[in-house]
């Protein structure tokens, strides 16, 4: 009772400013891009780790991947960060009481954050420009990268999972922990972490299955490897996740396990789905691979990749919803509401016609094919 | 009064972000005239037929890429973060009355990374004129990003009718939108050349072309720099009269801050003109560099200025700088009337003192210090309070405390009880009379 009173008290005032569109559409675009955002990261995270790999298992099909890695991932570190600033500003708008707070208890981790982000981004550049003429770059570098990587999502866990210790809030920041906070304490940060890491590095074999799909025609034999070596990076973390899921689960309280595996249709239903989905990727990418029948399988495959992906951000959610439901004084629902609609409708066409310059943009890049006279 | 406040020793928090903006200013601007740059240098290389110019172009995309896309777009993030942790009340205020505003910006955003991507993989993939036409989108996107981010920068000093109608357009289309819109394209058009200044002396080529390439960008920055002279007076006349007062005399820091700037870019366009202008050959990659050094400094020092005219708000009239309100933030009148009855303490969610006891006023001195006055002051670091107040006795203290908004008009007004300034003053008299003052909570 004491601690939920401390909580009342710290927990800062709704900003008085109305929200400028009703919740469920900042809710629908916050679920959106993260789930864009979380494919990007997964492919960058993973990737990232399986090119630090290929630097330790030196072979002709090795470099063949860290090859095509070098040049995918500063491009997908870099849609990373574009579609995360997105999810960024939605969850300001919405959670924003909740998210200034924990972001300031670990701000100097928060803002170390970026220059792990700026390191292991340049890292890459480097690697890719440079490998061949500094052998440190060639063999360590990706691994600096990638435990860069591996920290700052540990440290975009702790903060997402301190929104949830509200009652301890004030004896964090009175402790003097002076921005330097590490939530290390909550249950579920090691597990939810380790959940996104073996999810990243799913996505990463997919990645390379993807790869090696596309290369076949050129290079048969490549091509076959990385299909099958990718199916089984992408199949193992996958049917892992089944145990770290277990654990994750434990870690909720007994209600809530409760509400997503009996009491709520729509709960249980959520969190079997996306469990299916994965597991049927895992399992139609080992038998494509085990079958060299490569493609509906694997697109089959990747679309489930990506249903499961948005139904997990709406198990992260619904977790994160139920754990904040005693702190009553924070209520999305009854937030003031006063819809700007004009800039709304201004940012939908906008957004539709900027898929359609990009969906042009990329078209015309694919079909050029190694540039004629009259070629930039 | 809402939020806890992350201490950032020495250098305090406005200084943290300063520093963070500056070099984004520096990177984003050049984002945003380079891309404009890219599509017109490559077509003189194709006007001219000129193939060592277009092969700069080439490795200048290369340049460009790199620098805009990781450390622009880092930094970008950057403020993001840093305004949160050190501004989370005005954060939260923009980001209600704005979130469409960045939302949009977030696509065209979208639109450029993807398109300089595109642009940098098609060279000698596409025709010509596609190439050209992707390095427009670039531009367009890039322009379009500046031109909202720009709406919001210039809400917070000029914020116009939406004080009262909490309008989005009048908030975006402020008095100083436009001519700040233009004197930002100016600042791009001018960092285009100067980075390509640098580029240009850099790369290995032929004496001849070098030449042509340094005349050629030391136009783009004379061409700058005759718009930034025409449109600087018009933003000085739209500002407010007392961010008027404060760079010209007021406050003699931002004056010559002000100053600074206006004399460094003068100093820029001078030396321009008489080196790279009139000498292109003699011109080399570490003049160059001294360029750009006196170009990140004048961006430094117009970004400060930019920052210390708004004093004391963060928000025009809405919010001051320390996070409270003013006039015109909602309910503003019961909260200050409660500030000054009830008293800081109670009031600040995250303090260790609820109220002042002969016990606890150096303890509710700090306190009140940090609700107040550490979003400005650091303590013994930069704007330190122990400098400003050495020498100061207590009963001068006590008595400028509650009147320190009119004997300084670009500080905000002291709230809380009289019992409280008297702790404040007690505190800050405290800092000079012994080596370690007993302030840690």
């Amino acid at each position: 009772m004491i601690q939920i009173l401390t909580t009342l008290q710290v927990l800062p005032q709704a900003d008085p400013l109305p929200l400028p569109a009703y919740p469920w559409i900042f809710l629908f675009l916050l679920y959106l891009t993260l789930t864009l955002h979380f494919i990007a990261m997964s492919s960058t995270v993973g990737g990232t780790i399986l090119l630090a790999a290929t630097s330790f298992a030196r072979s002709e099909n090795m470099d063949k991947l860290s090859g095509f890695l070098a040049k995918f991932l500063p491009i997908s570190l870099s849609f990373t960060v574009t579609l995360g600033v997105a999810p960024l500003l939605f969850i300001q708008v919405l959670y924003g009481q909740l998210f200034f707070t924990t972001s300031i208890l670990m701000g100097w981790w928060w803002l170390l954050i970026l220059a792990f982000l700026m390191t292991a981004y340049y890292g890459l550049y480097l690697y890719q420009h440079k490998r061949d003429s500094f052998p440190f770059i060639k063999k360590w570098m990706p691994l600096v990268c990638a435990i860069l990587m591996i920290v700052i999502a540990l440290l975009f866990v702790m903060n997402f999972k301190l929104f949830c210790r509200f009652p301890e809030w004030k004896e964090i920041y009175l402790s003097n922990a002076n921005g330097w906070f590490l939530n290390f304490a909550h249950p579920q940060v090691i597990p939810s972490w380790i959940h996104h890491i073996l999810g990243a590095l799913a996505i990463g074999g997919l990645l390379v299955v993807l790869h090696g799909w596309t290369r076949r025609k050129t290079d048969a034999l490549y091509g076959d490897w990385a299909v099958r070596t990718g199916g089984i990076i992408f199949a193992l973390p996958t049917l892992l996740q089944f145990a770290v899921g277990y654990w994750l689960l434990l870690t909720l309280p007994r209600e809530l396990i409760r509400a997503f595996m009996f009491r709520s249709a729509y709960e249980t239903s959520i969190l079997f789905t996306g469990m299916a989905a994965g597991t049927i990727a895992a399992l139609l990418i080992a038998w494509s691979a085990w079958k060299r029948r490569y493609g509906w399988p694997v697109a089959l495959s990747t679309a489930l990749i990506i249903v499961t992906t948005a139904l997990m951000v709406l198990k992260r959610a619904a977790v994160r919803d139920y754990l904040l439901a005693p702190l009553k004084e924070f209520n999305i629902g009854a937030m003031k509401v006063s819809p700007q609609w004009d800039t709304i409708t201004i940012f939908g066409v906008l957004l539709i016609a900027g898929l359609a310059i990009v969906g042009w943009m990329l078209f015309v890049l694919f079909r050029g094919k190694g540039g004629t006279s009259e070629a930039a | 009064m809402e939020y806890p406040f992350l201490e950032v020793p020495l250098l305090g928090g406005g200084l943290l972000i300063g520093f963070i903006a500056i070099v984004h200013v520096f990177v984003s601007h050049f984002a945003v005239g380079g891309g404009l740059y890219l599509v017109l240098t490559e077509m003189k290389a194709y006007r001219e037929k000129n193939e060592a110019i277009l092969d700069y172009v080439k490795k200048h995309s290369v340049f460009f890429i790199l620098l805009t896309l990781v450390f622009g777009a880092i930094t970008g993030v950057g403020i993001w973060f840093s305004i949160g942790l050190v501004h989370p009340m005005a954060t939260s205020s923009l980001i209600h009355a704005f979130v469409w505003g960045w939302a949009i910006e977030w696509v065209f955003f979208f639109v450029e990374i993807s398109a300089a991507f595109i642009y940098y993989y098609s060279w000698g993939r596409v025709s010509r004129k596609t190439h050209l036409t992707i390095g427009w989108i670039y531009f367009i996107a890039a322009w379009m990003s500046l031109a909202i981010i720009n709406g919001i920068l210039t809400f917070m000093l000029t914020p116009g009718g939406w004080l009262e109608t909490h309008n989005f357009w009048d908030g975006i289309l402020n008095p100083t939108y436009f001519v700040s819109a233009l004197i930002r394209t100016a600042v791009a058009i001018i960092l285009a050349g100067l980075y390509g200044l640098l580029t240009a002396t850099w790369f290995k080529g032929d004496n001849e072309n070098r030449a042509i390439l340094v005349k050629y960008n030391s136009k783009w920055l004379l061409f700058g720099f005759l718009f930034l002279a025409i449109l600087g007076p018009f933003f000085v006349m739209r500002i407010p009269p007392l961010a008027r007062y404060i760079s010209m005399g007021g406050a003699a820091a931002v004056t010559l801050f002000a100053t600074s700037t206006v004399i460094f870019s003068a100093l820029i366009a001078i030396f321009t003109y008489f080196g790279p202008y009139r000498q292109p050959r003699q011109f080399t990659a570490i003049f160059a560099l001294m360029f750009m050094v006196l170009g990140l400094m004048v961006t430094g020092v117009t970004e400060w200025t930019r920052e210390a005219v708004r004093k004391p708000f963060i928000i025009y009239n809405y919010m001051y700088s320390n996070g409270l309100p003013a006039e015109y933030y909602p309910n503003a009148r019961e909260m200050r009337d409660k500030y000054q009855q009830e008293g800081l303490l109670i009031n600040y969610k995250w303090s260790a003192v609820d109220k002042v006891s002969n016990d606890n006023y150096l303890e509710a001195g700090k306190e009140l210090f940090r609700i107040q006055c550490e979003q400005c002051h650091t303590i013994d670091g930069y704007n330190g309070i122990k400098a400003l107040v050495f020498g100061w006795s207590q009963e001068k203290l006590f008595r400028e405390i509650p009147d320190i908004h009119n004997l300084k008009p670009y500080m905000p007004p002291s709230y809380g009880t009289e019992e409280e300034h008297r702790a404040l003053a007690l505190w800050l008299k405290s800092l000079n009379e012994q080596p370690k003052a007993e302030v840690s909570r």
